[in-house]
């Protein structure tokens, strides 16, 4: 049997009122105990947390991975024990076998683990529904149609009566793709300065509403990933006020950045969902406090190639795994966000809607991080474990250092 | 990490000076009105027997149009010509992109060639703030024109017509018509007119061709055109794509030229000594009346013949601010090795 | 530090002595239409004053800013005011006019300009300072003075009215 101590931890679980100085113990990758700091004996195989946070492992419900060892371990250095990955991958997942494939890569990596999503419809092509019930028993935690269109309001409704049917989880993202036909950016002041098409927060919202009342309808489990307007949060508010299924995550680039930054064309500034304005933003960030929203990295990483274009010719996403938590601590630093929530947005909060074991407990998997709250970070390009190097905070001083990460027991990065 | 570069910063020297031309935003008054008052002596050296001086001589210029237009690269090479420069023309839109050739690759190729000045046209916004950033220190980027964001040359040719006939931009109104929304040249316009002192801008059309946001680039929108039109010393015509009726922005020209076409009866709610500008080319009867286009109060051939000497002006400007900068650094780096030794 | 120790001859005595001097050369040469033309800025208000004082009907200004050679050191002069000359100057006997005569770079990017504008049956060159350091095959058929100052000093012209010689 292998025993895995940590000492001296601050232990922090908002979703058991946890904040103290503690010891665990992790036996064969299982949390074993949980005690008060200096109860524990000496082990030969221990980690002094002294004077660091250890949270229960950051669960991202949305990133993009093609490249699965190098953005696993992106993701291990970011503090995520596991990661559930967009089904648009190459090739992308609508097949148990390419779940499988996925899975065994991941295995072998052995760095976070990735909980594979799904395909909604075949090919992502949006009008035959995929395998669903198959997916689900190869191992799909839920099933997403990454952001392609489903092709009408009754293709959504048939998929959501069938995802009801057999209990299968669902994620939607909100936008009609008429109205934000050939949208580069939010659209806004600063996308007409700039010259470039608009992506009005109607996009997002008129779908968002005609999504809420297919699942009052179906009565489906619906997770909406990516919201970007504060419009979106009020009306995700309402929903689940009346008691509907639902649930909703938000991109950490929209909490970080709004559509002022695109100013400049720096392409890694394009996005999509589109960075919002500063209202929306800080709307984003009150339904995360609120413990409303989760947070996903919505990592992507794109080769240089790909960004190194006129921003409309770039192609959208952000390099994110890398410094996710870091980007999360140092929105806590400035105030935005509040550790309790932050911890829920990442780890609490996922865990339930994937209906995982949430927090820190005794006999649980070991999935947790322990990090340097107050430590000045710095990333740059070749600090990164991503290919991607589309990554905006390179340069940018930040707080928090991720020290150890586990995942499923076993130890993914150690700085 | 150069992280927000402002468009409006990347075109000027450590000291101020013009060495590329992306856009007429955020540049100054002085600046602004130092390309005028050069373009003014350019047009002076056009009515000589020989019509060329020496300016850039040995200097290589490439038109690089990834979007067509005769008219505007005419001008260009015509300018770059008469100041003795050498002029390459090189029609990227139907060779070397479509054959998947990044911008990059086409950028890195044209420089090998040690080209000293790009003038690009490209279809996405931002295009030639992008060439800008990547192109080897001594380049000089000219903007003639970039998606929907900018088409700074054919703004001050439209400033120095303007100036040209009213004397001073100072405390004009100014009305532009049309379908601002896709108009790189309204955008660039808006931005000069602001900085050199108008009094009023409005912009005039329906909803679908008039973002709400113009208000905050300091213009006042009308939906009308006959209360727009009212009391204006200029007015300036835009002109409209024949895919806007197909992207249901419009219902049918016949429609657009009945509500926003610029017609005598309406140019007669103009101030009296109004002018009338366009771009060109003109579509008549969709937006403008022959009677109008031709008419006394037109100076839309006049833009065309002060459009070259103010392409003079900004590449004699972005050229001199190129070698200014590329002289102080190489001065720079002489008295670093200086201490060294 | 000798620099101000050197004594500059007084510009409005030698604009008196040029007047009279291109007077007996345009009577000597048996000049056909004489055009002043000054080069700006200095030379520009010398040429003023000596079309008033020969009573001479037209005046020509050149402006050399796009005919300098040391674009590519300097970049373009920041008043660049552009040319005025008469509409022909076809078989007019040029005098052209500087302040200070030097490396002779200027009378060159002149002569130039000059031609782009026509072709003029003679040129003479007219100049208040010759300071010597000549880097061209170029010289003055009239001078105020001569007179030799240290390379890192430069010779300024200051008016319209008075003209006055100083040295920094």
């Amino acid at each position: 049997m292998s025993t895995f101590t940590i000492t001296r931890a601050q232990l922090m679980d908002p979703s058991q009122g946890l904040n103290e100085l503690s010891d665990i113990i992790i036996e064969d990758g299982v949390i074993s105990k949980i005690s008060k700091a200096g109860s524990t004996e000496p082990s030969s195989h221990q980690f002094d947390a002294q004077n660091t946070l250890l949270l229960p492992g950051l669960i991202d419900l949305s990133c993009h991975i093609n490249s699965i060892v190098s953005e696993t371990r992106a993701a291990a250095r970011g503090g995520v024990s596991l990661l559930c990955t967009q089904p648009n991958s190459k090739p992308i997942v609508d097949t148990p076998a390419d779940v499988s494939s996925i899975q065994q890569a991941s295995d072998q990596a052995n760095n976070s683990q990735i909980l594979p999503l799904g395909a909604l419809t075949q090919g992502l092509e949006g009008d035959q529904l995929a395998n669903m019930v198959s997916l689900k028993q190869a191992g799909c935690i839920a099933l997403s149609n990454a952001r392609a269109p489903i092709k009408n309001a009754l293709v959504l409704r048939r998929i959501m009566e069938y995802a009801k049917t057999h209990d299968i989880l669902i994620m939607l993202t909100a936008e009609d793709h008429d109205l934000s036909a050939n949208g580069k950016m939010h659209e806004g002041p600063t996308a007409n300065r700039l010259g470039l098409a608009g992506i009005a927060e109607v996009a997002e919202t008129t779908a968002l509403a005609q999504q809420i009342l297919l699942v009052e309808l179906t009565g489906c489990r619906v997770h909406f990933s990516q919201i970007s307007c504060a419009r979106s949060v009020e009306m995700i508010k309402a929903a689940q006020d009346k008691g509907l299924p639902i649930s909703a995550d938000v991109a950490i680039a929209n909490l970080l950045y709004s559509d002022c930054d695109v100013n400049g064309f720096d392409s890694t500034f394009h996005v999509q969902p589109p960075l919002r304005s500063e209202q929306d933003r800080k709307a984003l960030l009150a339904g995360i406090n609120d413990g409303i929203l989760a947070i996903c990295s919505n990592h992507q990483a794109r080769d240089i190639a790909a960004k190194k274009a006129p921003f409309a010719a770039a192609e959208p996403g952000m390099s994110t795994l890398d410094s996710w938590l870091s980007m999360m601590l140092t929105l806590v630093a400035k105030g935005e966000l509040e550790l309790n929530s932050m911890i829920n947005a990442c780890s609490i909060l996922p865990a339930k809607i994937l209906g995982l074991e949430a927090g820190l407990k005794e006999q649980q998997q070991a999935n947790l991080v322990i990090v340097d709250q107050a430590a000045d970070v710095c990333f740059g390009a070749d600090d990164l474990a991503s290919i991607g190097k589309n990554n905006p905070v390179l340069g940018e001083p930040l707080k928090g250092k991720v020290c150890l990460t586990l995942s499923y027991g076993c130890e993914v990065f150690r700085a | 990490m150069t992280r927000h570069s402002d468009p409006t910063q990347v075109q000027l020297t450590a000291d101020g000076r013009l060495k590329h031309f992306l856009t007429t935003e955020g540049l100054s008054k002085d600046l602004l009105t130092e390309i005028l008052d050069l373009a003014d002596s350019f047009i002076s050296t056009q009515e000589r027997a020989v019509k060329k001086v020496p300016l850039l001589r040995g200097k290589t210029v490439v038109n690089l149009f990834f979007e067509n237009s005769t008219r505007t690269r005419s001008t260009f090479e015509l300018a770059a010509k008469r100041l003795s420069a050498d002029i390459l023309n090189l029609d990227i839109a139907r060779s070397a992109t479509s054959k998947g050739e990044t911008l990059m690759d086409t950028l890195w190729n044209l420089e090998a060639m040690y080209s000293d000045m790009f003038v690009v046209r490209h279809a996405d916004s931002g295009a030639a703030h992008f060439i800008a950033e990547q192109v080897t220190p001594g380049v000089a980027i000219i903007n003639a024109g970039d998606g929907r964001h900018a088409h700074p040359t054919q703004a001050m040719l439209d400033m120095l017509t303007i100036r040209r006939h009213k004397g001073t931009l100072e405390g004009q109104t100014v009305a532009i018509v049309g379908d601002i929304l896709h108009s790189r040249v309204a955008r660039s316009q808006i931005h000069a007119l602001h900085t050199l002192g108008a009094k009023e801008i409005r912009v005039i059309g329906p909803a679908t061709l008039v973002p709400k946001e113009m208000e905050e680039l300091g213009a006042k929108i009308y939906f009308d055109m006959e209360q727009g039109l009212a009391g204006v010393d200029v007015v300036i015509m835009l002109r409209l794509q024949k895919e806007r009726m197909s992207d249901a922005l419009l219902p049918s020209e016949g429609e657009y030229f009945k509500l926003y076409g610029l017609t005598e009866a309406k140019l007669a709610l103009a101030k009296p000594d109004a002018i009338v500008m366009h771009p060109g080319p003109i579509n008549r009867g969709v937006e403008i009346d022959s009677a109008v286009a031709d008419g006394d109060q037109s100076v839309i051939l006049n833009q065309v013949s002060y459009g070259i000497a103010v392409r003079m002006a900004v590449m004699a400007m972005a050229m001199s601010g190129q070698a200014a900068e590329q002289a102080a650094q190489k001065n720079e780096s002489q008295e670093t090795t200086g201490d060294d030794a | 530090m000798t620099s101000s120790a050197t004594a500059l001859p007084d510009a409005e005595a030698l604009c008196q002595q040029l007047s009279s001097d291109i007077k007996q050369l345009i009577a000597e040469k048996e000049l056909k239409q004489p055009l002043l033309i000054g080069i700006r800025t200095g030379g520009a208000w010398l040429a003023q004053r000596l079309q008033q004082s020969l009573e001479l009907p037209e005046l020509g200004i050149l402006d050399i800013s796009f005919y300098r050679d040391d674009f590519d050191e300097r970049g373009l002069a920041t008043q660049a005011k552009g040319s005025e000359l008469p509409d022909s100057i076809e078989d007019r006997a040029i005098i052209l006019v500087d302040d200070v005569l030097m490396s002779g770079r200027t009378i060159r990017a002149a002569m130039n300009e000059i031609f782009d504008y026509g072709r003029p049956t003679s040129i003479h060159l007219v100049s208040l300072l010759d300071i010597g350091q000549r880097q061209l095959p170029i010289q003055a058929d009239l001078v105020g003075a001569s007179i030799t100052i240290n390379p890192e000093q430069k010779i300024k012209l200051s008016g319209p009215n008075p003209l006055q010689l100083s040295i920094g």
